[in-house]
């Protein structure tokens, strides 16, 4: 649905993106992830042909965003990181506004912005002017801005910076909601949160993709596993020992310290074993307890942090 | 160009002159030139005692050389500023149904406070026996000179988001527009450039039609003047992010 082909972008010698290319298919939401400054509100100013690209091509659906830029526009709900909107407006005045400069008949004005209204929860607001609405209204706003003409693409330039946990959830869920038959790319610097609503992730560091892929793909290809937490009461040199001379074991850390004879341990297993339950019996068998236990999988923090070092 | 085009424009142009009243300080800027435009007429009105409206119309290029980018500073700078220019500018329309959108809308703006200043030659011609056709040629002669304006001052404020400099920059190139072909001016010229000049200036042809002539020429310069700044300013909204 959407080609991106060798983007680079240029501001004079100022490299901000480096020959990207990647594709979005129908019906896909796409976590774009990076640290602030790599290049993901660039590609999006150009994926909605607000800026142009110093080279390659941005195709939807085929269609050139250069040279058919209007045809594509109409195709794209975008909302900016800055969330602009109209602040002297009220927010019926600027739906209508919205939805009459997008060419929705006149006749069926009255029944989307209902349905936008209800879908982004903007009832309790609609008579008030956008300037006195909280962080959480706006963006609500701005999505329902984007979604008004019901857009085969949502761009979305991190919609839940600034908003309070329960906002947050609520904007995901609606971009999950949404996403059921749209195609949205969305960015954020949050990890949890494109673990929790995307299907595919790219992740792009100074200006260039470092990784791509499900979220389980990426660690296979970050080169991680899983790794066993287990918090030990034993004497610290025999319980190393025992576990370092159990099979199947990869490595050993002795990470945290809660007292004198309470350590916690982190064991990685060889790949493809699942050591829990002989790890246990080894550890009771030896008459010490276990305090804590539990499996961990590595984090996307911790793909994140390798690919973007 | 079909109906849709100019619908779309329409749209446009109606948000902006909303945006115009929605805020407390179009009725103050139109009381300010609604007491200033009648203050200074009156002045030397009883003094003259010609039931004349002449003076008026002298005196609007120099009150309009303040409006006029008082009304334009705003229309990209503040676009700029609050970044929904980004809105704006991705939405499926073209440069040139914003820019033609929010030109008129500005000059909307201007007609609506010249048009309330239509007490003025009801109160002079109820004073004395008035002709009529230079008052009507003074209006549609600022309606003229203000377009004039505000092309030049909606550009001047495409090129900055900061609303003061584009108003201070707008004065200044709508007074050297003004200027150039003023007598004044002239004499210090050179001989070869005067005649370009004095075709050049905006307040020229303005005094033209003031008098009650209108001349395609001068009707064909302000449009061409109009048109260059316009098309200037859709160069400057599609060149964005090349820098």
């Amino acid at each position: 649905m959407i080609d991106i082909k060798n983007l680079t972008k240029k501001f004079g010698n100022n490299v901000i993106l480096d020959d990207i290319s990647f594709s979005v298919n129908k019906g896909e939401i796409l976590g774009f992830l990076g640290p602030n400054g790599a290049g993901k509100t660039t590609t999006m100013k150009i994926i909605t042909s607000f800026w142009s690209p110093t080279r390659g091509s941005v195709k939807i659906d085929g269609v050139d965003v250069i040279e058919n830029s209007l045809e594509v526009r109409a195709k794209i709900g975008y909302l900016p990181e800055t969330v602009p909107l109209y602040d002297d407006m009220r927010v019926y005045e600027y739906l209508k506004f919205i939805a009459e400069v997008r060419g929705i008949e006149k006749e069926n004005i009255k029944k989307r912005i209902k349905e936008v209204v209800a879908s982004c929860g903007l009832k309790k607001v609609l008579l008030k002017p956008i300037e006195e609405l909280s962080k959480g209204y706006r963006q609500r706003v701005g999505l329902a801005q984007a979604i008004m003409h019901e857009p085969d693409i949502l761009i979305l330039d991190e919609p839940t910076t600034g908003l309070d946990p329960n906002q947050i959830k609520e904007i995901r869920d609606l971009i999950k909601k949404i996403g059921k038959e749209k195609t949205v790319i969305f960015s954020t610097h949050i990890l949890s949160e494109v673990s929790a609503t995307c299907d595919r992730i790219i992740i792009i560091n100074g200006g260039k993709i470092v990784g791509e892929g499900t979220p389980k793909e990426l660690a296979r290809k970050a080169g991680s596993q899983e790794v066993v937490y287990v918090k030990i009461k034993g004497p610290k040199e025999n319980v190393l020992d025992k576990l370092k001379e159990m099979e199947n074991v990869e490595k050993v850390e002795r990470k945290d310290k809660e007292s004198d004879d309470v350590y916690g341990y982190e064991i990685t297993p060889k790949e493809g074993v699942d050591l829990r339950e002989y790890l246990s019996m080894t550890i009771m068998g030896a008459g010490w307890s276990i305090l804590e236990f539990n499996k961990k999988t590595v984090s996307l923090e911790d793909i994140f942090r390798e690919l973007t070092k | 160009m079909d109906k849709k085009y100019f619908k779309t424009i329409y749209v446009l142009f109606k948000k902006e002159l909303m945006s115009y009243f929605n805020s407390p300080i179009a009725y103050i800027f139109i009381g300010v030139f609604l007491i200033v435009g009648n203050w200074l007429f009156f002045k030397n009105f009883y003094l003259i005692g010609q039931a004349s409206m002449r003076a008026y119309f002298d005196l609007l290029p120099w009150i309009f050389l303040f409006m006029s980018p008082a009304i334009s500073m705003r229309i990209w700078a503040e676009e700029k500023k609050s970044g929904t220019i980004e809105f704006l500018l991705t939405l499926p329309i073209t440069d040139w149904q914003v820019v033609l959108a929010k030109f008129f809308s500005a000059l909307a703006f201007l007609f609506v406070s010249l048009m309330l200043s239509i007490t003025l030659p009801i109160t002079v011609m109820y004073l004395g026996n008035m002709d009529i056709g230079p008052v009507i040629g003074g209006y549609i002669g600022a309606l003229f000179l203000g377009g004039a304006y505000l092309a030049l001052g909606v550009f001047i404020s495409s090129l900055t988001k900061n609303q003061i400099i584009a108003f201070v920059l707008g004065l200044v190139a709508c007074f050297v527009a003004f200027i150039i072909g003023a007598d004044f001016v002239l004499l210090g010229a050179p001989q070869f450039l005067v005649p370009v000049m004095k075709f050049a200036g905006l307040g020229s042809h303005f005094y033209n039609i003031a008098k009650g002539v209108i001349d395609s020429k001068d009707v064909i310069y302000y449009c061409s003047f109009i048109f260059v700044f316009l098309w200037l300013n859709t160069r400057v909204i599609e060149s964005r992010g090349w820098k």
